[in-house]
């Protein structure tokens, strides 16, 4: 699993973003789109997709899509 | 002779804390966003001198009136709460005396949440079973409402308080069980009231307030909760215990007449409901006009499904609950 095709999942899984809005240094944390059920919804995505489980704490750690692609593909088994 | 469940009733408290009222507070969430995420419209609120045994207290006298059941048949009620009258004496005690059943039954409170439903009929089927007990009052009741700070948006848009009673009984038809439990203290602090009990006595510290990582603000006299770790927690152990349970009871997935899970909030069971691939009119939801009951809401949804019609006796229903411990629990009735 490559780093855009891991973006373009993000980007499908989180209500209104716009297209190509996210690139490899954007901290997702600090879009406008990120709230509590964006977090969810990416929960679901990752244990949906990837079969991967993030805690909350860990993905507060990462500060951009190249840390959180990073850790995803970490935990994938 | 089985252990079956006879009847159910609820009671929710008068008091209401409505969507427009959640807008007040926190303007940022419009009325359509809090009932698109959360499912619900209403929560119901205990008045500041309404305990959770007066709740139960509540629904056990609608019990008796609604199904014409005599209390003087009782001999041994089961009180699950988290918010006690008193550390003691047992509120399964003084619930005895305000019901005036007889001082013949057996009366203990149990500790548990959202898995507490099903770890109730667990432990009813047990006492029948063995003997020890016939008629068995199973009182859910709890008031969240009074541990929650004011300015934490994430509990107060999804739990409302509330209290249902069951009656467990002797029957030839129609039973409880299997059963499987499961418990995990890593999560201990998942879900929890730090401050008041003995680990943490209260203090001017446990008072101050402070913005949790999520951005809502609590302090440790009020409660917690991380959902997206429970979120989590949910999608990986609910669908192995979901077939851990069908495979102990050598039923297949389309036997199950009906799933009732812990109406924990929307969202968390439309995730768990599509990972199951179980169909939407097999999967029951009632949340909408009380929120998040804590351990009342499968009694609370059962109690609607068979209004509904959705099921009846004879239906084989699958009932899951998880949540604070982190503990869960799933059981098969047989109405």
């Amino acid at each position: 699993m490559e780093i855009n095709s891991f973006i373009q999942q993000f980007e499908d899984t989180i209500a209104d973003l716009p297209p190509n809005s996210i690139n490899p240094e954007t901290d997702f944390k600090n879009l406008p789109q990120w709230d509590s059920l964006a977090m969810l919804s990416l929960f679901a995505k990752l244990d949906s997709e990837y079969n991967v489980s993030l805690t909350a704490e860990e993905l507060n750690s990462c500060n951009n899509m190249t840390e959180l692609y990073e850790l995803v593909k970490s935990k994938m088994p | 002779m089985y252990a079956s469940i006879k009847a159910i009733s609820y009671f929710l408290p008068e008091g209401e804390l409505t969507n427009e009222d959640i807008n007040r507070d926190f303007p940022e969430w419009s009325i359509e966003k809090i009932s698109d995420k959360t499912g619900i419209l209403t929560r119901h609120i205990a008045a500041e001198n309404v305990c959770s045994s007066d709740l139960g207290i509540e629904s056990a006298k609608k019990l008796f009136e609604e199904h014409r059941i005599d209390k003087n048949e009782i001999d041994f009620i089961l009180f699950c709460t988290q918010s006690p009258d008193y550390f003691f004496p047992t509120s399964a005690c003084i619930i005895q005396e305000k019901l005036g059943l007889p001082t013949s039954v057996g009366a203990l409170d149990f500790n548990l949440g959202c898995s507490g439903f099903v770890y109730g009929l667990g432990l009813a089927k047990g006492l029948l079973e063995s003997g020890a007990a016939k008629n068995i009052l199973l009182i859910t009741a709890e008031t969240y409402s009074k541990l929650m700070h004011p300015k934490d948006k994430s509990v107060r848009t999804i739990i409302g308080d509330g209290a249902a009673t069951t009656l467990i009984s002797a029957s030839d038809n129609g039973n409880l069980g299997p059963f499987i439990f499961g418990t995990d203290g890593k999560g201990a602090e998942k879900i929890i009231l730090r401050a008041g009990a003995f680990r943490l006595p209260k203090s001017e510290e446990t008072g101050v307030d402070k913005v949790d990582e999520f951005g809502n603000i609590t302090n440790e006299n009020s409660m917690y909760m991380n959902g997206a770790d429970v979120f989590n927690f949910s999608l990986k152990t609910i669908p192995e215990l979901v077939s851990n349970l069908l495979t102990k009871s050598g039923l297949s997935d389309d036997q199950i007449d009906l799933y009732i899970f812990h109406q924990a909030n929307k969202y968390m069971l439309d995730a768990l409901r599509k990972k199951l691939k179980i169909p939407e009119e097999k999967f029951y939801i009632f949340m909408s006009n009380c929120g998040n009951t804590v351990s009342s809401t499968i009694p609370i949804a059962l109690y609607n499904a068979i209004k509904e019609n959705k099921v009846k006796v004879g239906s084989k229903i699958m009932v899951v609950g998880f949540g604070v411990g982190l503990s869960w629990a799933g059981g098969i009735v047989n109405l």
